[in-house]
C-alpha cells in the first residue's frame, strides 16, 4: 500500500467510522469528522464529495434523498459490505499505526 | 452494483447533474449559517464556504470520473470536436466523403447486381442438383437444342441419374376476358416437372399425378407476374374457373415471384402427350429439366445420357445419328448469357474501388501532415498519445460514417434503378434489392478502406510517387476499357441489317388451333392483309413466319436439295433459315430485289410452288452462276416439295448484327401457311399509332383471334444491341468517374508536394533558378510519373484485353486507337492536374519562405 493509498485510505476510514453510527448527510459528516478529532482533522470538502461518491458506487455506502428543513439533502448510510469494509480498514489502521509508533519508540 | 451505477449515471445524465448541484448547494448553504452563527456577515460567510469547498467545477470533473461517464463524455467530446475540425475543412471534409461515396456507390451497386443475378440462391431447393437437359445436333450446328418427345421419353425409360425428369413444351393460350380476348403465354408440362423444380407454390398446390391423365387435366398453375398483374393478385383465384381456349380451367395454384422456369412462364398446364406426337421423333420442341439422383455427379449423369443418346443413335439413324445430349446447370442456363459482361463490369468498379483507396490515401496523408502541427501542440499540452490517436480515429470514422450511410441510400435507389433498366436484359433483375449480403459488403470495403495509412511516412516522396503512377495506371485500364466498348458498339450500330427498320410495326399472331385447314388459316390471313392495306397511313403490308430480331415463333430452319445435285441420305441435306411471307413483305421491310421477281398474289397453292433465296444462299450453294430457274426440293414445315427459283433477294441479319447473315429461303405464305406470323406493316405516319385500326380490322375477320404482341422492328433491332449499349455507358461513366478521380488525386498529390518542397523549391530560387524553370521541373515531374503509370496502365489494359475479346465487335482487344487515345487523355489531365501545383511553386517568394522556415 502506497502513502497515497494509505491517506485515500484514512479518508475512507474515517467516513465509513462516522456513519458507522448514524447516517448523515455531506455536510454532516464533515462537520462530525472536525468536531470528533477535536478539529485537528479538517477534510478537505473537495475530495470528500467524491469520496462519498466511489464508496456509493463500491457498494459500502447506500443514500437517501430525504428533505430535511425545506431543504433536500442526500443523506448516506453504512451497507453491511460497507460495514465489514468499515471493519477491516479499522484493523488496518491500527496495524499501521502501532507499525509506525514502533518505529518512532525509542528503543 | 458499479456497472448499474454507471448506466443509471448515463442514462439519467441530467437528473444526476441535478443531484450534484443540489448536494453541492446544501454543503455550502450549511456551511455558510455555520459561519454565520460564528459572527460573519451573510456575504463574506457563503464567499468563504464556497472558498473551503474548493473548485466546485473540478470536484464535479471528479465526481462524473467515479461516477464512470468520462469514456462516453470524452467520446463526445471527440465527436463534437471532429465535427468543429471538420467544419474548419469543409472542402477537404466533402471531397473525401465524395470520394468516397462515389467508389462505395459504384462498387456497392455493382456487387448488389451482380450478386443478386449470378449468386443469389436460385428459388428451387438444392438449385445445384438441377440441370437443363438439351439435344444437341453438332454437324448441323446446333449445341443447345430441343428436346422432341420420343427421344425425352427413351431417355426417362433408360436412365437412372435422375430422381426427377420432364418436358415443357410452349403453348399459347387465348384467355376470354371480360373485354375481350387475350393471348397468355403457357408451359404445357409432363409430370415430374414441378418435383423436378422443387419449387413451392405460395398459393394452392401444383399438379397431382392423377392430372396427367387426360380428361382430368383442366388445370392450371399461374406465375406470379401474370397473376398479379391480369388477376390484381386475387388469393380467392385458386379454385375457381378460367375459360382457356374456349374450354374451363380448374385455378390449382400461384407459384412464388421468383420462380420462371422456363423463362418467360405465363402459365403451366398438364400435358398429356399425342399419340401422334410419340412417332414425331424430329419434333424438336420441349424444353427439358431433371433433378440429378441422390449421388449422381453431373460429370455421371452427362455420361449415363450420352450413351443412351448413342445407342437411340444407332436406333434410329435417320434422325437421331447425329444426335447427342448436352446437361447445362440451370444456374448456368439463366445466367451464362450475361455473365461475361457483369464480371467485367465488376472487374472495372474493382479498379475503380482502388482509385478511390488512392485518392482516399492522397487526401488522409495531407491531412496527417496538415495536423502534424496541432498535434504537436496538443502534446505539449500533456494529451497522451492514446487520446490523440482516438481523436483521428474518431474524426475518420465521421467521415467513414456518412460516406457509409450516403452510399447505403444511394445504392437502394441505383439498384432500383437497374431493376428498372434490366428488364428483359438481366435475367433475375427484378429481384435485386438492398439486402444484408450487399450490407456487408458495403461494410467490408469501409473496414478494408480504414486500413489506409494515414501518418505520413517520414521516407520521403516516395509514397506519393508511387500513389500518382497508380492513379494512372488504374484510370488508363478503364479509359481504354470503355475506348473499346465504344468503338465496338459504333462497329455494330453501323452494320447494315439488311433491311430498313423505320416505321414499322409488327404484329405476332398464334393462328395454330383456330383454323381447320391450311387453306383457310391462307385465306384468313390474305383477307386480313387486304384489309389492314386499307388503314389509312399504312404503306406496305406483309406477313412473314420469321421476323429478323423478333425470336422465333415457329418454325426457322428448312432443310432442301438440290435438283440434279442428289445427295447420299436425306441427313445430307443442309438446313438453312427459312421464313413463309406474303408477297408485300420484302417492300414492307425494304429487302432489296437483286435478280428474278418477288412474289406474287397469285403464287399459292393452285400455282406452281416457287421460293426465293437471300444472295448468301446463293453465293454458298451456286456460287457465281444463275440459281434463276433452278429448281430445289424443300422441306419446311411439310415433307419435300419441288419449288423453282424465281428471285434473289439482299442479305438480312437474322439473330444480331454481330452475327453474319445466313444463308435465307423463302416460300409463299400461301404455299405454307404455318400457324404462327407477324404482320408487318410500313407506315407513313408513326407506326404505333394504326395499332387501334389494326385491332379493328382484326376483329372484323375474326373476333377471337387476339394479336399476342406488338411491337416496332427499331425497337426489336434497338434491343439486339441494347445489352452492348448499356455495358457501354455504364464503363463510360466508370471511365469518367476515374478520369476524375485521377485528375483530383494527382492534383492533390502534387499540392502537398510542392508545399513540403517549398523549402527546397526557395534555394532553387534564391540560386538563380527561375520560376519558368521551378514550373517545368514540377510539371515534369508529375508527366514523367503519369508516363510510368500509363506503362504499367497499358501492360494491364493489354493482359485484361484478351478476357474481353469475346463481348467485342470488330475491334481488337490491343486496338491503338483506344490505347493511344485512352494514354493521350490521361496525360492531359495529369498536365492539368498537376499545372496549378507547378505554378504556386514556381511563384514562391523565396527570402520569405526561407526566413520562416
Amino acid at each position: 500500500m502506497s502513502p497515497d493509498d494509505r491517506l485515500q485510505g484514512t479518508l475512507d476510514l474515517l467516513v465509513l467510522r462516522t456513519l458507522a453510527d448514524e447516517p448523515l448527510h455531506g455536510w454532516a459528516i464533515s462537520r462530525r469528522i472536525r468536531e470528533r478529532s477535536g478539529d485537528v482533522l479538517q477534510v478537505n470538502q473537495g475530495s470528500l464529495y467524491p469520496a462519498l461518491h466511489r464508496l456509493e458506487s463500491e457498494g459500502w455506502l447506500d443514500s437517501e434523498w430525504t428533505v430535511a428543513g425545506g431543504r433536500r439533502a442526500k443523506v448516506y448510510r453504512l451497507t453491511t459490505q460497507g460495514r465489514r469494509a468499515c471493519e477491516r480498514e479499522e484493523r488496518g489502521w491500527l496495524a499501521f499505526v502501532a507499525a509506525v509508533t514502533q518505529v518512532l519508540s525509542p528503543a | 452494483m458499479r456497472l448499474l451505477h454507471r448506466i443509471r449515471a448515463v442514462l439519467f445524465r441530467p437528473a444526476a447533474e441535478r443531484d450534484l448541484d443540489d448536494e453541492i448547494r446544501l454543503h455550502l448553504a450549511l456551511e455558510a449559517e455555520q459561519l454565520e452563527k460564528q459572527g460573519l456577515d451573510a456575504t463574506t460567510a457563503t464567499a468563504t464556504a464556497k472558498r473551503r469547498f474548493g473548485r466546485v467545477d473540478a470536484i464535479k470533473d471528479a465526481l462524473r470520473t467515479v461516477r464512470g461517464v468520462e469514456p462516453i463524455e470524452d467520446f463526445r467530446r471527440d465527436l463534437a470536436f471532429a465535427a468543429r475540425a471538420l467544419r474548419r475543412r469543409l472542402g477537404f471534409a466533402t471531397v473525401v466523403v465524395l470520394t468516397l461515396v462515389i467508389g462505395l456507390t459504384s462498387a456497392t451497386t455493382m456487387f448488389g447486381v451482380v450478386y443478386g443475378v449470378l449468386w443469389a440462391p436460385l428459388p428451387y431447393a438444392d438449385a445445384d442438383r438441377l440441370v437443363t437437359v438439351w439435344q444437341t445436333d453438332l454437324p448441323h450446328g446446333i449445341q443447345r437444342g430441343p428436346v422432341s418427345l420420343p427421344n425425352f421419353l427413351d431417355w426417362q425409360a433408360r436412365t437412372h441419374a435422375f430422381s426427377a425428369l420432364a418436358v415443357a413444351e410452349p403453348f399459347g393460350v387465348r384467355y376470354a376476358a371480360p373485354e375481350g380476348p387475350e393471348r397468355f403465354q403457357a408451359w404445357r408440362v409432363t409430370q415430374g416437372f414441378f418435383e423436378a423444380l422443387r419449387a413451392t407454390p405460395l398459393l394452392g398446390r401444383t399438379f397431382s399425378p392423377e392430372e396427367f391423365v387426360r380428361g382430368h387435366d383442366a388445370e392450371v398453375v399461374l406465375d406470379y407476374a401474370l397473376w398479379s398483374t391480369r388477376f390484381n393478385a386475387d388469393s380467392s383465384l385458386v379454385g375457381k374457373t378460367l375459360i382457356l381456349n374456349d374450354a374451363p380451367v380448374l385455378v390449382v395454384g400461384v407459384m412464388p415471384p421468383a420462380v420462371r422456369f422456363p423463362p418467360g412462364s405465363g402459365l403451366w398446364i398438364p400435358k398429356i402427350p399425342e399419340p401422334s406426337e410419340l412417332l414425331e421423333r424430329n419434333a424438336t420442341y420441349f424444353l427439358a429439366i431433371g433433378r440429378l439422383a441422390p449421388g449422381v455427379t453431373l460429370d455421371q449423369a452427362r455420361g449415363d445420357m450420352r450413351r443412351i443418346a448413342t445407342a437411340l443413335g444407332q436406333e434410329y439413324p435417320a434422325v437421331d445419328h447425329d444426335v447427342s445430349v448436352s446437361l447445362v446447370p440451370v444456374r448456368d442456363q439463366i445466367v451464362g448469357r450475361v455473365r461475361g459482361r457483369l464480371l467485367l463490369l465488376f472487374a472495372s468498379v474493382g479498379l475503380l474501388m482502388l482509385l478511390t483507396g488512392t485518392n482516399l490515401t492522397t487526401l488522409l496523408l495531407a491531412r496527417a501532415v496538415e495536423r502534424e502541427g496541432e498535434v504537436a501542440i496538443r502534446v505539449a499540452l500533456g494529451a497522451g498519445r492514446f487520446r490523440i490517436a482516438r481523436q483521428v480515429l474518431v474524426e475518420h470514422s465521421v467521415l467513414f460514417g456518412l460516406g457509409l450511410g450516403l452510399s447505403i441510400g444511394l445504392t437502394y435507389l441505383a439498384l432500383l434503378w437497374v431493376r428498372s433498366l434490366g428488364a428483359g436484359l438481366l435475367p433475375r433483375a427484378d429481384q435485386l434489392h438492398l439486402g444484408l449480403p450487399v450490407g456487408l459488403f458495403a461494410a467490408g470495403l469501409i473496414v478494408a478502406l480504414a486500413f489506409i495509412p494515414t501518418r505520413s511516412p517520414r521516407k520521403g516522396r516516395r509514397i506519393h510517387r508511387v500513389l500518382v503512377v497508380s492513379e494512372v495506371a488504374l484510370a488508363l485500364v478503364l479509359v481504354v476499357g470503355a475506348g473499346l466498348f465504344v468503338k465496338s458498339v459504333r462497329a455494330l450500330l453501323a452494320v447494315d441489317p439488311g433491311f430498313a427498320p423505320a416505321n414499322i410495326l409488327a404484329a405476332t399472331f398464334q393462328t395454330e388451333h383456330l383454323f381447320p385447314t391450311d387453306t383457310a388459316r391462307a385465306t384468313f390471313i390474305r383477307g386480313l392483309e387486304d384489309r389492314v392495306a386499307t388503314i389509312p397511313g399504312v404503306r406496305h403490308v406483309g406477313f412473314t413466319s420469321l421476323l429478323p430480331f423478333a425470336g422465333p415463333i415457329g418454325p426457322t430452319h428448312a432443310e432442301f436439295e438440290i435438283k440434279g445435285r442428289p445427295v447420299a441420305s436425306t441427313r445430307e441435306r443442309p438446313s438453312v433459315v427459312a421464313a413463309a411471307t406474303t408477297p408485300g413483305y420484302f417492300a414492307t421491310l425494304g429487302i432489296p430485289m437483286h435478280h428474278g421477281r418477288a412474289f406474287v398474289a397469285t403464287d399459292d397453292a393452285q400455282h406452281p410452288p416457287v421460293v426465293i433465296v437471300s444472295a448468301a444462299f446463293a453465293r454458298e450453294y451456286f456460287g457465281a452462276a444463275d440459281p434463276i430457274g433452278q429448281r430445289l426440293l424443300v422441306s419446311f414445315n411439310s415433307d419435300p416439295i419441288e419449288r423453282e427459283i424465281i428471285g434473289v433477294v439482299g442479305d438480312v441479319h437474322d439473330e444480331g448484327l454481330d452475327e453474319p447473315p445466313k444463308p435465307e429461303l423463302y416460300t409463299p405464305y400461301a404455299q405454307s401457311p404455318i400457324g404462327g406470323v407477324q404482320l408487318v406493316l410500313q407506315t407513313a405516319i408513326p407506326p404505333r399509332a394504326v395499332l387501334g385500326a389494326v385491332r379493328r380490322e382484326l376483329a372484323a375477320v375474326n373476333a377471337s383471334q387476339p394479336i399476342a404482341s406488338s411491337t416496332t422492328v427499331d425497337e426489336l433491332l434497338a434491343a439486339s444491341t441494347r445489352a452492348s449499349r448499356v455495358v457501354l455507358t455504364v464503363l463510360g461513366v466508370f471511365a469518367a468517374i476515374a478520369l476524375a478521380l485521377a485528375g483530383v488525386g494527382i492534383f492533390g498529390i502534387m499540392s502537398h508536394v510542392t508545399r513540403t518542397r517549398t523549402r527546397e523549391v526557395s534555394i532553387r530560387l534564391a540560386l538563380g533558378a527561375t520560376s519558368r524553370g521551378i514550373r517545368g521541373l514540377i510539371l515534369g515531374e508529375a508527366i514523367a510519373l503519369a508516363g510510368i503509370g500509363s506503362g504499367i496502365g497499358l501492360v494491364v489494359a493489354l493482359i485484361s484485353g484478351r478476357s474481353i475479346r469475346a463481348l467485342l465487335y470488330a475491334v481488337s482487344p490491343v486496338d491503338p486507337v483506344a490505347l493511344g487515345v485512352g494514354i493521350t487523355l490521361l496525360l492531359a489531365v495529369a498536365s492539368i492536374a498537376a499545372y496549378i501545383p507547378a505554378r504556386r511553386a514556381g511563384s514562391v517568394d523565396a527570402v520569405r519562405a526561407l526566413r520562416e522556415s
